[in-house]
């Protein structure tokens, strides 16, 4: 982009603006970048947008940013005229310099309180922006499929049907192991499945498979598999899905050990079903049993419907006495309030014990129970023969090693879900690599049938028909600087980071250019094209620059670390609601929280910023799953970095929102303008402002304004 | 690697606070990876000094550089530009490196920046563990590739002392007995028998400064070439 | 041949009594216990910096009770503080003022005593030393070890009891123990001729001694020990009192 080809176009707005001592900051701020810099008046009507539209095509402009109010953006006039003279409509980046609130045509047109900085911000951002082209990536359209069941037929079907080569690894011996939760019509299907699997053509079949190692980043992973047979096979796959749970064991409070009369549930089913059993088991006569639900963790609606059907299975028989108690269980569930209803018509007596528990002594012969009465609100004590209890995953050594293979972690519920469940709902850890049913944690096999096919979209969108369209070189990484630490590959969220020719590459199929890798890198050689510390550098300078000069007496100067995913849209939304940025609040953008930078933060505050205020997504709803959390356990060492300096660490703020957080997005910013207040101003502010005169006397032109030149 | 840690920051500053042009010479290989002295940190480390000298009115300007290893002269050489202009360097480097550093501009005050801790291996994301005491007469085949010397803090050779239960070391119920994983990792192997005969008194003369030559190049750096 | 392993040869059930150098340099106390021990002891263990802790040399300690008292001890030499030299020397000045009997120990580690700060020395662990000490001409010291029953790693002890013994170790001081089983195994694992094992008996400063008492009497009799070494490390002045119950 040369000088000539940029044009800032300034809207004057009302009358009495283009006199006012804030717009002719605005021309400043402009004047400073050596583009030809233009005053418009009332960008917001059709014909002020036209005049835009025409100066630009007259001058032969290859960019232009245009200050003005939301008006202008917001009805698309710009870009309509635009169109109208035959220009490209996205040429132009229009920037919200306006105090007024959306809706208010009316009322006087007022510059915005930290415009001017935030026009310099966007002039030296602007300079890094960059298109890259798209190429095609060459991807396996093979896909592994890991688990038998239900959830792992149906996932092998989906991939099949969706075009894909899928290769089924079981751990066990069978296609269809029991799933005693699922009743009889799932595991009917589940045996349709399996056999129309069999014969397919496309279908890879390992059964007691095991993986042994699974490399690369998504469309070009290379796993090993070993057969029963001890044989190990190495494939190229284009993505993974794992549908395999954990293990289940016993839901019982720590401490407590299983004996002969205290079973599972589905164990109870094959008791129950079989009367000989059980005969044998207990000896004749009458017999009083127990069934727990939600024992130790919480169970699911579907636990609590196999559990009722259970109880009401043994209360057939008069002979039997059925208690079925339910704590910490989820209770609304289709059909549960009915069932319960049909189950007590039954005899089978219900009942809910608090938070206090279900104490157990299981000391044999008889068992004895004892727990607070929700409803009665006193002690109750009682005698049984028998004890079942419901089921609830438990990864074994096994399960954490295969999610070790995966480069998967095995959350506190068992499973292997990421903790930022709401934000994508199939991922793992690993871009390439979904979860379906049990892998992402207590079933709820109603949705199963929809994972499987998400599953088969999330494919269909990473590979294609084996040449998807990516954007490459926009993670690069700069060969002199890396020292092949490994720390990017291990700290990528979404496992994107791979070693070729043993130095790091993104692959653009997975990565979401979070930053996380670039922020982490000991020897900053990693960049991100258009989100450079460089291009932080320069807007941290331009925006204090702007606050440390010309700021009123007595406002603090907060630097805020927007968020692209949440934080940025949720302030964006309070500037259309009638509340922008607060006075003294400088806003920058950043892709995620993973990419924010101590550098940036250190800068920020030597540069005179009263205070740093970060604001990501919450923890668990990262969008991309985990740059938060990098960009928390740094800002803990932020903390200590500032305490060592003296500084103390009261001025860095960080705070989790929302996109659909508004008003607390701008709370936290008040909230740390208001801690601010408190503390004064940052004592190194007027070093700050000496250096910034200084630099303006003696420099020439930055390189910021010179690239856009 | 060699693994190291930063001095504590008040170290540091007490060190510098007399020096007006102070270069932070980062080093980027193994202190890089332990992620205590590479770019990024003497970065960070310069902007808390330059944040502490405004905060303490001293007139002191902290300048970056960052090399690929200060433990070689071509890459130190690089450095020279930036040291003409210093009036002390603050090393990022192991304690290697630092030296190099001081005997190739010996005009030009070196402060040390890290305490250099141990060999040792990248476990995961900032994590690293001691592995090697550099001994030079390493035992590692006959204890089944675990290291007596480094693990276990008597660095008995014979055996485990007494002090050794349930598998943990008496100086720490946390750290396992590095006998007790010898001890598995050898039957697991089959290998126990080589334990068997005493193993002599090692040899302590690699207390002397070390020096080698690797054989191919003796002609080169012996007295008659 | 020293009088412990005159009693040892001879078959005698064998009573040690452990007993720590002072901690200042006045050694009164010390011998005034050692003659409240009177006969009832066979021999004097003499400790080194237990527990990490600096207490006067057992080389000046032992040559006091030697020349004052007519004790027989054995003084104990951990790895702990000193490296071969060290170790030869004080070998030898324990030699030259009549210590026959040598306990050879590796030593608690320094960062459990008083001094964490100290260099530990472990130049040569419990083996070598024994057989720095077997080798010495000038100092044919009847020679003892550790023996750690209750250890986990149980193969690796025997092996260690195997190397003590090659190493020149004639008789052995169990850690404490408080029954005879782990003993029997180690043994049993070790495999070879028994050796003459001292097992180790520590009470608590006002603990009932029963137990002890009892155990000593079945080791006896069952034949698994030579002896039983007492300590009551918080409460020595118990000694004279607590070795009159277990003199068998």
């Amino acid at each position: 982009m040369s000088a000539a080809s940029l044009g800032v176009f300034l809207c004057q707005g009302g009358r009495g603006t283009a006199d006012s001592l804030e717009f002719k900051q605005l021309r400043w701020a402009a004047e400073a970048a050596p583009g030809a810099v233009f005053t418009v008046a009332q960008s917001c009507q059709a014909e002020g947008a036209q005049a835009i539209a025409r100066r630009i095509k007259e001058l032969g402009l290859g960019a232009a940013v245009v200050g003005a109010c939301p008006l202008l953006h917001h009805p698309g006039q710009l870009s309509r005229a635009l169109a109208a003279e035959g220009l490209n409509p996205d040429m132009a980046t229009v920037l919200d310099l306006c105090a007024r609130a959306e809706g208010e045509r009316s009322g006087a047109c007022a510059v915005a309180p930290g415009a001017a900085a935030a026009l310099s911000q966007a002039l030296s951002s602007l300079a890094f922006s960059q298109e890259l082209g798209q190429e095609e990536m060459a991807v396996s359209t093979r896909v592994l499929v890991l688990g038998a069941g239900l959830a792992a037929l149906m996932a092998a079907r989906s991939m099949l049907d969706a075009g894909y080569e899928v290769v089924l690894l079981s751990p066990g011996k069978r296609l269809t192991p029991p799933e005693p939760l699922l009743g009889p019509e799932a595991a009917e299907r589940a045996g349709e499945l399996a056999s129309g699997l069999e014969e397919a053509s496309g279908l890879g079949l390992f059964r007691q498979g095991r993986l042994l190692s699974l490399g690369g980043t998504a469309g070009q992973f290379t796993a090993r598999i070993q057969d029963r047979g001890g044989e190990t096979h190495a494939l190229e796959l284009g993505g993974v899905v794992v549908a395999q749970g954990p293990p289940l064991g016993l839901n019982l409070p720590p401490g407590i050990e299983p004996n002969e009369r205290v079973i599972s549930l589905s164990e109870l089913k094959g008791l129950a079903s079989a009367p000989e059993h059980l005969k044998k088991r207990l000896g004749e006569g009458p017999l009083k049993v127990a069934l727990a639900v939600g024992l130790g963790r919480q169970s699911d609606p579907l636990t609590l419907r196999a559990a009722t059907l259970a109880a009401m299975e043994l209360a057939q028989d008069p002979e039997r006495e059925v208690v079925l108690f339910t704590g910490n269980a989820k209770v609304a569930g289709p059909g549960l309030e009915r069932l319960t209803q049909e189950a007590r018509g039954l005899g089978v007596v219900m009942v809910k014990f608090t938070s206090g528990g279900l104490r157990l002594n299981a000391a044999l012969p008889r068992l004895a129970l004892e727990w607070d009465e929700e409803v009665l609100g006193r002690v109750m004590a009682d005698e049984f023969d028998l004890l079942a209890v419901d089921q609830v995953p438990q990864p074994d050594d096994d399960y954490r090693g295969l999610a070790g293979t995966l480069g998967l972690a095995v959350g506190r519920d068992g499973s292997l879900q990421p903790e930022a469940i709401s934000a994508l709902p199939l991922a793992s850890g690993r871009g390439g690599e979904w979860l379906v049913g049990p892998a992402r944690g207590q079933g709820e096999p109603m949705r199963w049938a929809d994972e499987a096919a998400d599953a088969a979209r999330a494919a269909r969108q990473l590979l294609g028909r084996g040449a998807p369209l990516a954007e490459t070189g926009r993670v690069l990484v700069d060969r002199k600087r890396c020292t092949i630490c490994l720390t990017c590959v291990r700290v990528c969220p979404q496992g994107a980071m791979d070693r070729l020719f043993r130095r790091p590459v993104s692959n653009p199929l997975v990565c979401t250019t979070c930053g996380t890798c670039a922020a982490e890198c000991p020897m900053e050689a990693i960049q991100i094209v258009g989100l450079e510390d460089e291009r932080y550098g320069q807007e941290i300078a331009a925006a204090a620059g702007q606050s440390s000069g010309l700021s009123p007496a007595g406002e603090r100067g907060l630097l805020v670390l927007a968020c692209a995913n949440s934080a940025a849209p949720a302030l964006h939304a309070a500037r259309l609601k009638g509340a922008p940025l607060p006075p003294g609040a400088r806003l920058i953008t950043v892709p995620c929280a993973g990419k924010v930078d101590l550098d940036m933060v250190l800068e920020g505050i030597r540069r005179g910023f009263d205070g740093v205020l970060m604001l990501s997504c919450h923890e668990d709803a990262c969008q991309s799953l985990g740059g938060s959390t990098w960009a928390a356990r740094r800002w803990e060492h932020l903390g200590n970095l500032l305490e060592e300096t003296g500084l103390g660490r009261e001025r860095v703020f960080r705070s989790g929102v929302a996109p659909s957080q508004a008003v607390e997005a701008r709370g936290a910013i008040e909230n740390a303008l208001a801690a601010l207040a408190e503390l004064g101003p940052n004592p190194l502010k007027t070093g700050a402002r000496v250096r910034e005169m200084l630099s303006r006397f003696t420099l020439e032109m930055d390189d910021t304004f010179a690239i856009v030149s | 690697m060699i693994v190291a840690e930063r001095k504590p920051f008040e170290e540091i500053a007490e060190a510098s606070a007399g020096f007006r042009r102070v270069l932070v010479a980062g080093c980027g290989t193994c202190v890089a990876v332990c992620l205590t002295g590479g770019e990024k940190e003497a970065g960070i480390l310069a902007a808390q000094l330059d944040i502490a000298a405004q905060l303490n009115q001293r007139e002191q300007a902290f300048e970056v550089g960052c090399v690929e290893r200060q433990c070689d002269r071509e890459f130190l050489d690089e450095l020279a530009p930036q040291i003409e202009q210093a009036d002390a360097v603050l090393s990022l480097a192991c304690g290697a490196g630092i030296q190099f550093l001081a005997e190739k501009f010996p005009e030009v005050p070196v402060l040390a920046g890290v305490n250099t801790t141990f060999i040792g291996i990248n476990d995961d994301v900032g994590v690293w563990q001691e592995k090697c005491r550099s001994c030079r007469d390493c035992v590692l085949t006959l204890t089944g590739g675990i290291c007596p010397m480094s693990l276990c803090p008597k660095g008995m050779l014979n055996g485990p002392c007494g002090g050794s239960d349930d598998g943990k070391c008496e100086t720490d119920p946390e750290r396992d007995c590095a006998w007790a994983l010898i001890s598995a990792r050898l039957e697991r192997t089959g290998r126990l028998g080589g334990l068997e005969a005493i193993v002599p008194a090692r040899d302590c003369r690699n207390a002397l400064p070390g020096k080698q030559v690797h054989p191919a190049y003796e002609r080169r750096y012996s007295a008659h070439e | 041949m020293s009088k412990l392993a005159q009693a040892l040869d001879g078959g005698k059930f064998v009573l040690t009594v452990e007993l720590d150098p002072p901690r200042g340099s006045d050694l009164k106390p010390l011998t005034e216990l050692t003659s409240s021990l009177g006969g009832k002891a066979d021999a004097l263990v003499i400790s080194d910096n237990r527990g990490a802790v600096a207490r006067m040399s057992p080389v000046l300690a032992c040559h006091h009770l030697i020349k004052h008292a007519s004790a027989e001890v054995i003084m104990t030499l951990a790895c702990r503080d000193r490296n071969r030299l060290a170790l030869a020397s004080e070998m030898l000045a324990a030699a030259a003022g009549g210590v026959e009997n040598l306990l050879v120990v590796s030593g608690d580690f320094t960062t459990l005593g008083d001094q964490p700060g100290a260099q530990p020395v472990f130049d040569l662990d419990s083996v070598q030393t024994l057989q720095l000490a077997a080798s010495l001409e000038e100092a044919a010291f009847f020679l003892g070890a550790v023996l750690a029953p209750d250890s986990t790693l149980m193969g690796m002890q025997a092996l260690k009891l195997r190397k003590k013994v090659q190493a020149g170790a004639a008789f052995f001081i169990t850690k404490p123990i408080s029954n005879g089983e782990g003993l029997g195994a180690l043994l049993a694992q070790a495999g070879g001729e028994a050796p003459r094992v001292l097992a180790g008996l520590e009470l608590g400063p006002e603990e009932d001694p029963a137990w002890a008492v009892e155990l000593a009497r079945e080791l006896k009799a069952q034949g698994q020990a030579a002896g039983v070494h007492l300590s009551c490390p918080e409460n020595q002045a118990r000694l004279p009192e607590l070795a009159g119950q277990l003199a068998l």
